[in-house]
């Protein structure tokens, strides 16, 4: 009861809310949309649907263990990417009254137990769950480490190495040399890939087409996937990643070659307008001297 | 020598078609004076001038590549931008070309409502620059689709829903306008036409009669109305200066920096092409071009019939302007009320349009994450604000009630 009341308060100051949208407080919405606008504002990437009642109840729950996945959830990369509550949980998202959005009619599974984690997974990401599967942590390793070991379960982290939690959850069963040596190859395969994005979105927004140098990256991305992720095979992961290595060689000269060109554009644009101000700067001074009529 | 033949060009010329009448015609035109507060702000017609005989060029080279078809016009516009020799230039200044036309022609339409340049005896010359507004507008319009990429398709399908609300005629319009219910192969092709033969000659019609009017009516003293206009002879005595070189120089000058920032803006923030268009794949927030933003979001607030009906009258007012305002007053400081229902006028439209750009947009303003909704309204998204909410005790028995 007590983990039921906040959410029906905020149900009723919602509803109230509407109501006065509808009596007209349409004058007050503009000029605090504008007053809001107003400030300095920085457009974010879309976020998960601010009406998902998972959302909205579970954040105000006392229940630490309730309510904390909300903020770590919000922090992580399944928010901007629209992945919310009942992508992994189930449930129904737009009801109000807890027993509907957790009723197994709408899929709720709750928790899932650490040997289905995986299949929660997988239902997203079945390409990794397909290597991790045949894999010494998979069915041999009794699913240890699961996915939500490394990757984290509501904070999840992008899938670079720097980011997931791998010594803390591996340093157990291994030494750390092999831990460091596993970091450094993964971050080889990886880290490229990131800096690569980066790179393309920059030189995209300057006007210069990448999509060919992109598509490189791509299959290169897709044959790590497919070769060396998830694996956790030492020698496997390290053959994939020195295989690539020639085509990220490429992929950073075709870069190079078109932050080339953007500067090459941007040097043209300030030749061609310095041009144009000269211009403008003699027929001010000829303007200037001629005789008043 | 140089000048013998050319003097021998000229008169052999006059024999035949008497090139003289002509010539001296434009003498007189350019040596009439102009009066003496003319500023900056008066350059501002011949900056979209400039700029559409700029859209005129450039959209003749970027149809040697484009396709007008639903299957390939994206393609063709991408292989302008990545394959032809400075082809990202040419759709650059033309995109961008676009958008300060018809800056710059809001800016003229203003400076010209400010000054009273609209008033007896140059009428006619606002009716004429009234129907240019309207045209440069359809050109935005019907040249926005053309890339036929996602935000080109569903802007058009936004717009066109607009035209489709009129009272009466709006469904037959919607019809007329995408060749059939929804945007298709047939309406890339009817806009690609009215963007390239009918706009085109509508425009330099209009545009003409318009720049013959300011010519041989002159440009507006500051004088009131019921005094006679001033002839050359007394606007020389008054200060004023022959229209070339001086205000000519002036334009230029206007012209070129213009010019110089649009070049910067196209090298550093080019205007990108969007995904290919997808009928079925519906991007968020969808909105029409910024020129068109302030009625968009207008009619979010009111019933659409009373929306477009009232819209209409608005329009139908600034075209009859002149005969609504009779008063003889040109100067600003002497017309109080229409300066400040104009100030109104563009911080209304200026309001609007900020309120439908973040409209069904998320911002992050000073820490905090912000939903605006459709009507431009901020709604927090962010747990703290939620924390807030449940600390209200006056709702409990509300609460108790639904329970």
């Amino acid at each position: 009861m007590t983990r039921v009341e906040p959410r029906r308060v905020r149900i009723v100051r919602r509803d109230m809310h509407r109501g006065q949208t509808v009596m007209g407080g349409l004058i007050a919405r503009m000029i605090m949309g504008l007053v809001a606008a107003a400030f300095w504002v920085v457009p974010v990437a879309a976020q998960g649907d601010a009406s998902n009642t998972c959302i909205s109840c579970h954040a105000s729950l006392e229940d630490e263990d309730m309510s904390e996945p909300v903020g770590q959830w919000q922090r992580g990369v399944h928010n901007p990417a629209g992945i919310a509550c009942q992508d992994c949980h189930g449930g129904n998202p737009a009801s109000l009254v807890e027993d509907d959005a957790h009723s197994v009619e709408a899929g709720f599974i709750g928790e899932p137990e650490p040997e289905e984690i995986h299949e929660v997974c997988a239902s997203c990401h079945q390409l990794q769950t397909d290597n991790y599967l045949p894999s010494p942590h998979g069915i041999e390793g009794e699913f240890w480490p699961s996915c939500t070991d490394c990757h984290s379960n509501h904070e999840v982290k992008h899938p670079v190495v720097a980011e997931i939690s791998i010594p803390a959850n591996c340093e157990d069963c291994h030494e750390q040399d092999i831990m460091d040596d596993f970091i450094t190859v993964v971050d080889r395969g990886l880290n490229p890939l990131a800096d690569f994005n980066r790179a393309a979105e920059e030189i995209e927004s300057s006007g210069v087409p990448v999509a060919l140098i992109m598509s490189q990256a791509n299959l290169a991305k897709d044959a790590f996937r497919t070769r060396a992720s998830h694996v956790f095979v030492m020698a496997n992961i390290i053959a994939t990643v020195d295989s690539l290595e020639k085509t990220y060689t490429k992929i950073e000269k075709d870069l190079d070659l078109a932050r080339t060109e953007v500067e090459t554009r941007r040097k043209f644009g300030w030749l061609l307008a310095s041009i144009f101000v000269i211009m403008a700067g003699v027929i001010w001074l000829y303007k200037r001297a001629l005789p008043d009529e | 020598m140089i000048k013998r033949l050319t003097g021998g060009i000229y008169n052999w010329l006059d024999d035949r078609v008497e090139i003289s009448v002509l010539v001296d015609f434009v003498h007189k035109q350019m040596t009439k004076p102009v009066p003496k507060h003319l500023n900056w702000m008066f350059s501002f017609g011949t900056v979209t001038l400039v700029f559409f005989a700029s859209q005129f060029v450039s959209g003749l080279l970027l149809m040697i590549y484009y396709e007008a078809s639903a299957a390939t016009a994206y393609d063709s516009v991408k292989f302008i931008m990545e394959e032809v020799r400075f082809g990202w230039l040419i759709r650059q200044v033309h995109s961008y070309g676009a958008n300060f036309m018809i800056a710059f022609l809001l800016l003229h339409s203003l400076r010209v409502f400010f000054y009273g340049g609209y008033k007896k005896p140059r009428e006619v010359t606002w009716l004429f620059g009234f129907g240019l507004l309207g045209v440069t507008m359809s050109f935005g319009f019907t040249g926005y689709l053309l890339p036929w990429d996602q935000l080109s398709y569903w802007g058009t399908t936004v717009g066109t829903e607009i035209a489709g609300s009129t009272p009466f005629i709006g469904k037959y319009l919607l019809i007329v306008l995408r060749g059939g219910e929804t945007i298709s192969d047939v309406t890339l092709t009817r806009f690609f036409a009215a963007h390239v033969i009918v706009l085109p000659w509508v425009f330099a019609m209009l545009v003409g009669a318009h720049l013959f009017l300011i010519r041989y009516k002159g440009i507006s003293t500051l004088d009131r109305t019921d005094v006679p206009e001033k002839t050359s002879e007394e606007l020389l005595k008054d200060g004023g200066y022959p229209f070339y070189p001086k205000h000519v120089l002036k334009e230029a000058i206007v012209v070129l920096l213009v010019l110089a920032s649009m070049i910067l803006l196209i090298v550093y923030y080019p205007l990108p092409l969007h995904e290919k268009a997808d009928p079925f794949n519906t991007p968020a927030g969808v909105k029409p071009e910024w020129y068109f933003l302030s009625m968009y979001q207008a009619l979010k607030y009111m019933p659409k019939m009373i929306g477009i009906i009232g819209s209409g009258l608005v329009i139908l007012a600034l075209c009859l302007l002149p005969f609504l305002d009779r008063t003889p007053e040109r100067r600003p400081s002497k017309r109080p009320w229409a300066v400040s229902l104009g100030i109104l006028f563009i911080v209304v439209n200026l309001a609007l349009s900020l309120l439908a750009k973040v409209a069904e947009s998320e911002y992050t303003i000073g820490g905090t994450r912000y939903h605006f909704d459709t009507y431009g309204w901020p709604h927090v998204i962010a747990s703290p604000a939620e924390d807030t909410i449940t600390e209200a005790p006056e709702s409990v028995d509300e609460t108790e009630a639904e329970e």
